[in-house]
């Protein structure tokens, strides 16, 4: 015994898998979680799964992105206002498959230090979230997990609101613990699936 | 089949490995899967399986013994995978296409710290496959190969005790053996008693 142990990992990267526990107050959350959970026909439906990131994000005036209605109050005729404060990053030329680093591309941005996620929209393989692991000179970057599918130059990264492609891995569980009275506590699991 | 090359022996010196297995049945319908996850595409380079898409196996439920498949031995590997494509699930539903006796290639792949592979895979295993079996377990298919390394018959092995009852089904009227159940190991019967 040399006292030298080995680490073998033999995923390649792995994929994401996402716990939620939501915690049922009312009729309406119940309601709620019980249609989605049907929806999913027992996790045979690839949901777009959103990362929450918003103390997180490079945004460029590091807050979340908010709504400026017009000079005197009011919103658009739909009710929607002026959006500010996004980022807007693109992937500086063709990236191959698996590959491990980017270099981006950024017209608006914060600084990155690293721990940052963002998710991209592949040509045919839908949504997938990655997480920056170590920023380098001239905005190149190590990513985590490997490239998904070979893309394009200038393919938009989703700081704002990443988003990652799942199915939901336990929907028995998930539909038993939705039961009056209303204080239920529901766990979801979400795993990562390649393509929709 | 290759050999392990000195860039990939370089890297099973390494304390940290990351590697990943690679499987290919060159069936009718080709089968190529990998235990990562997600596509990966071979190099133009390889050995048995030039530019081809591998898809990841979703979940490798199991994985066989790494450590021996060394050469000489013949050995049972159940290959445990979810998450596979249709290509697989239709060998197994489809009862008019069989990949029983089909070849299985194992290949392996290290990586270095940014996923990119030190080489080419390095296909160490051939075996041949036998049943092929399905099951549903957490509303996943999961996907069970049973194979053998190509070398190894599949005949019973031959008996290392012949016995009274064996030498009596051959020769129904001879006495050869009517006293081989009074021995026992590290005694000696007096003959005759």
């Amino acid at each position: 015994m040399s006292g030298d142990e080995q680490v073998v990992t033999n995923d390649a990267g792995g994929r994401w898998v996402c716990d939620m526990v939501v915690i049922l107050n009312n009729a309406e959350d119940i309601k709620l979680a019980r249609a989605l959970i049907m929806h999913t026909d027992g996790g045979a439906v690839p949901l777009l799964v959103p990362f929450y990131n918003d103390a997180e994000a490079p945004w460029p005036e590091g807050y979340a992105p908010s709504t400026v209605p017009h000079s005197d109050g009011t919103p658009f005729s739909d009710d929607s206002e002026y959006l500010s404060g996004v980022a807007s990053v693109t992937v500086d030329g063709a990236v191959a498959l698996r590959a491990g680093q980017i270099t981006l591309n950024p017209s608006v941005m914060a600084a990155l230090m690293g721990g940052e996620v963002f998710s991209v929209e592949y040509p045919t393989k839908s949504h997938h979230i990655h997480a920056i692991t170590r920023v380098y000179a001239d905005n190149l970057v190590a990513v985590r997990p490997p490239w998904r599918e070979a893309t394009d130059d200038a393919i938009e990264v989703n700081f704002d609101r990443p988003l990652c492609l799942m199915r939901l891995d336990n929907p028995d569980e998930a539909l038993a613990a939705v039961i009056p009275p209303y204080r239920s506590v529901l766990t979801l699991r979400f795993v990562e699936i390649p393509a929709p | 089949m290759s050999s392990i090359s000195d860039l990939v022996a370089a890297k099973l010196e390494k304390p940290m490995r990351k590697r990943a297995l690679f499987f290919y049945i060159p069936a009718a319908t080709p089968i190529r899967f990998w235990t990562g996850f997600g596509d990966y595409e071979t190099a133009a380079t390889d050995d048995l399986d030039p530019e081809e898409i591998y898809d990841g196996a979703g979940l490798l439920v199991s994985a066989p013994e790494i450590s021996q498949l060394r050469n000489g031995t013949a050995e049972r590997l159940d290959i445990v995978l979810s998450g596979t494509k249709s290509a697989t699930r239709e060998y197994v539903n489809n009862p008019a296409l069989s990949l029983y006796g089909e070849k299985i290639h194992m290949g392996v792949v290290y990586f270095n710290d940014d996923w990119t592979p030190v080489d080419d895979i390095a296909w160490l295993w051939t075996g041949t496959i036998g049943p092929v079996s399905s099951r549903w377990s957490n509303n996943t298919a999961q996907v069970t190969l049973s194979c053998v390394t190509s070398r190894a018959r599949r005949k019973a092995g031959g008996a290392r005790y012949w016995t009274n009852a064996n030498h009596r089904s051959r020769n129904p009227t001879d006495g050869l053996c009517k006293r081989v159940t009074l021995y026992s190991i590290g005694t000696q019967t007096k003959w005759p008693d």
